[in-house]
């Protein structure tokens, strides 16, 4: 493994080794392959929690980081990704982690660029979020050790999810049963891209669920044209303590990949209670999958700077 | 100069069959069996393979002027006859837009500098492509145009489109539709389907296209016009057409050969040279669209050679234009894709690429091999197999989803006015 681009181009074995170096490094068993490595985080778009945990997975590993300013960078100028991308391998930077808003970027610059420089997606557009999927694995397996055969209902913003479907993606590859549960404007607009069930009805789709992942809702999507106001969302979807305590598995867990809207997605009272706490779990779990990530793609490397 | 033995096609008789053909000074002589060469004269022997009328494109996109680095008059006409074309019709959304007979006039002299390919510029609808003002149609027929379009864009203004009709077709000139309702195809890049969820790109749904097919339809119903359908690529278009055919309406409509051989599932990698406007469909589409040339809805089949820079094309998806450089795979994909498939007969796919093109714009001296007419015509082998190279194309254009394809069929000599030129 070079890359980490989406979950459908890894194989199931090679998330079970990303899950399980894991495993050893948040319990301290194993120590870093990539010490003094280069890595750039490439973040253009906002993110707090990914590019914290990426850097603080890199700093655990002992590798050199190169925060990248995207807003300053020559980006700005008009120099195309490749070249940028380029010229930080010739500066001796091993990896980058990329965050764009436009989906597939990194497909299409990995076509272009002509060194071995590694590529690690952080989020591209609606696209794939592989590495959440991933701490999101993690945590369910350990919480309710297998997720073969396990309800999971995903609730939210499900059209402009990254999230969501590098989650289906990975989900699908270990046997869950998927659930998707979202208002008609903020589904898939194809539901035949993916083989899973789909619920405008919440009731219905958390009925009996492991585990509820809840999607951030943006407020300024209710803003434009063809969505309604979010007081709308909010009355049919929010998720409370009573909801889950009625229709949920008795056991359930609550996932939110962050950040959360109080009090629109999902109550605040919810949040601050103990079944909250999974998703601060998730936060911590991500810097141990994702320092296997890194691991993983850097190790064995021989051109390290 | 005497062709000798080739299997002439000729859809205007529908004559098939092997004969000599004689051309003199750019005009054929003599078409019959047997022909006796003249004591000099030159002699091409054509055994086994097939002569048909030039080919004849009525939708290309040249940029000049204005988008020079894209493709010029010159590369663009290169292009043409290196796929086998004899004559084409260049659309208007250059920079400035051909909107008048200054443009215009340019545009055909840069193309007489080059060659004497048939070059009929098919100029604006609207002054400015603006959906404003009708252009000087009488003017600009006067100077050359053979049609009229907003190609690129839809004309949306229905009264517009209603009053430039009528007057159009008063000068015997039709307007040709890029058919697409704006608001649904915003900011889209491929199909909306399930490749487009998948890879969260913006979809283009098929109603865009349909739904402004619908529309005009009832503004040609209305005004009882001639109109002609560019690159129709949706089992629903293809229905309305179809039904507006049947009912008497004078429409014409034509496809491109990506939509005949490639679907949204072909998309891979975020690729932009698969972006093209309109988007690669379903393969419920693209049986529609064979189903539509074999029962005649589809009368045409044209390239939309829309050149950009290779660059321009590496762009990130999203941000790349939308085209796909045509000229130098069409007759490849047809033969291939409809004609060594049996979907479509040798004869029937000849006339698409060149007698019906012809006659809907009454393009002069194209689309049939005639005594006393001017000898525009095309070799073809159509059994050679080749591997599309992109990087050859004489298009500035060097990227195409063909590229690597294996295609069975190639033009082999584009003989203009009598002058042959070999093709590689």
């Amino acid at each position: 493994m070079k890359h980490l681009i989406d979950i459908k181009s890894i194989s199931k074995e090679e998330i079970e080794n990303i899950i399980n170096l894991a495993k050893e490094f948040k319990t301290g068993r194993k120590k870093s392959d990539v010490e003094k490595k280069t890595l750039s985080l490439m973040f253009y778009e906002n993110s707090t929690r990914t590019r914290c945990s990426f850097e603080i997975a890199a700093q655990k590993l002992g590798m050199n980081i190169i925060n990248f300013d995207a807003n300053h960078s020559s980006l700005s100028k008009g120099e195309s990704l490749k070249d940028t991308i380029e010229n930080l391998y010739f500066l001796g930077v091993n990896a980058v982690v990329i965050r764009h808003s436009l989906s597939g970027i990194i497909n299409n610059v990995m076509r272009l660029v002509n060194y071995p420089i590694h590529f690690v997606n952080g989020g591209d557009g609606t696209h794939a979020h592989p590495s959440q999927a991933l701490l999101d694995y993690y945590t369910m397996l350990e919480k309710i050790g297998s997720v073969e055969g396990k309800k999971i209902t995903i609730v939210g913003d499900v059209s402009h999810s990254r999230v969501a479907k590098s989650n289906i993606s990975l989900l699908s590859k270990f046997g869950a049963d998927i659930h998707l549960c979202a208002p008609t404007y903020l589904q898939f607009e194809n539901e035949q891209a993916f083989n899973i069930h789909y619920h405008n009805e919440v009731k219905e789709a958390i009925d009996g669920s492991n585990v509820v992942m809840v999607l951030r809702v943006q407020n300024e999507r209710h803003e434009k044209e063809g969505y309604p106001d979010s007081s709308e969302y909010k009355r049919l979807y929010e998720i409370d303590t009573e909801l889950l305590k009625k229709y949920a598995a008795k056991e359930v867990i609550l996932m939110h990949p962050g950040p959360a809207n109080r009090n629109i997605e999902v109550s605040s009272e919810l949040l601050d209670n103990q079944v909250g706490k999974t998703i601060l779990e998730q936060a911590q779990n991500g810097v141990y999958v994702r320092m296997a990530i890194l691991n993983t793609l850097l190790k064995g490397d021989n051109n390290a700077s | 100069m005497l062709l000798k033995n080739a299997k002439i096609i000729n859809p205007k008789t529908n004559y098939e069959g092997i004969s000599d053909i004689r051309i003199e000074n750019g005009i054929v002589k003599e078409i019959a069996v047997n022909l006796v060469p003249g004591q000099s004269e030159e002699i091409i022997d054509l055994t086994g393979k097939i002569l048909t009328p030039g080919l004849v494109d009525i939708h290309c996109h040249l940029r000049e002027p204005g988008f020079n680095s894209k493709e010029t008059i010159k590369t663009g006409i290169s292009s043409a006859i290196n796929g086998g074309y004899t004559a084409i019709c260049p659309m208007a959304n250059t920079n400035p837009p051909v909107d008048n007979s200054t443009t215009l006039m340019y545009t055909i002299i840069k193309a007489k500098e080059v060659s004497d390919i048939g070059f009929h510029p098919i100029c604006a609808v609207t002054k400015g492509l603006s959906n404003e003002k009708i252009v000087n149609v009488s003017e600009l027929i006067s100077n050359g145009a053979i049609a009229f379009s907003d190609d690129g864009k839809p004309v949306e203004n229905m009264h517009l489109l209603k009053e430039a009709l009528k007057y159009v077709n008063s000068h015997n000139a039709v307007i040709i539709s890029h058919s697409e309702d704006s608001s649904l195809a915003n900011g889209g890049v491929i199909n909306e389907g399930k490749v487009s969820t998948r890879l969260g790109l913006k979809g283009i749904p098929d109603i865009t296209e349909s739904l402004a097919v619908a529309r005009e339809l009832e503004v040609v119903r209305a005004v009882n016009g001639k109109y002609h359908f560019a690159h129709i690529s949706t089992k629903r278009s293809i229905e309305l057409i179809r039904q507006a055919k049947k009912e008497g309406l004078n429409v014409t409509a034509e496809t491109a050969p990506h939509y005949f051989s490639l679907t949204e599932d072909d998309i891979v990698d975020y690729d932009a040279k698969y972006k093209v406007n309109p988007p690669l469909r379903t393969k419920e589409d693209l049986e529609a669209v064979i189903t539509g040339l074999q029962d005649g809805t589809i009368d045409v089949i044209a390239t939309d050679h829309a050149p950009h820079t290779v660059h321009e094309k590496q762009l990130p998806i999203q941000m790349a234009p939308m085209g796909l450089a045509g000229f130098e795979t069409a007759l490849g994909i047809t033969l291939t894709y409809l004609v060594h498939t049996g979907k479509l007969s040798l004869m029937e796919a000849i006339k698409k690429l060149t007698y019906s093109p012809a006659s809907i714009l009454n393009i002069p001296n194209q689309g049939y091999i005639e005594i006393g007419k001017e000898a525009n015509m095309t070799v073809i082998d159509l059994n050679e197999e080749w591997v599309v190279d992109a990087s050859k194309f004489k298009s500035k254009c060097r990227i195409s989803p063909f590229d690597g394809y294996k295609l069975k069929g190639k033009p082999k000599m584009t003989i203009i006015k009598g002058k042959i030129i070999n093709i590689g």
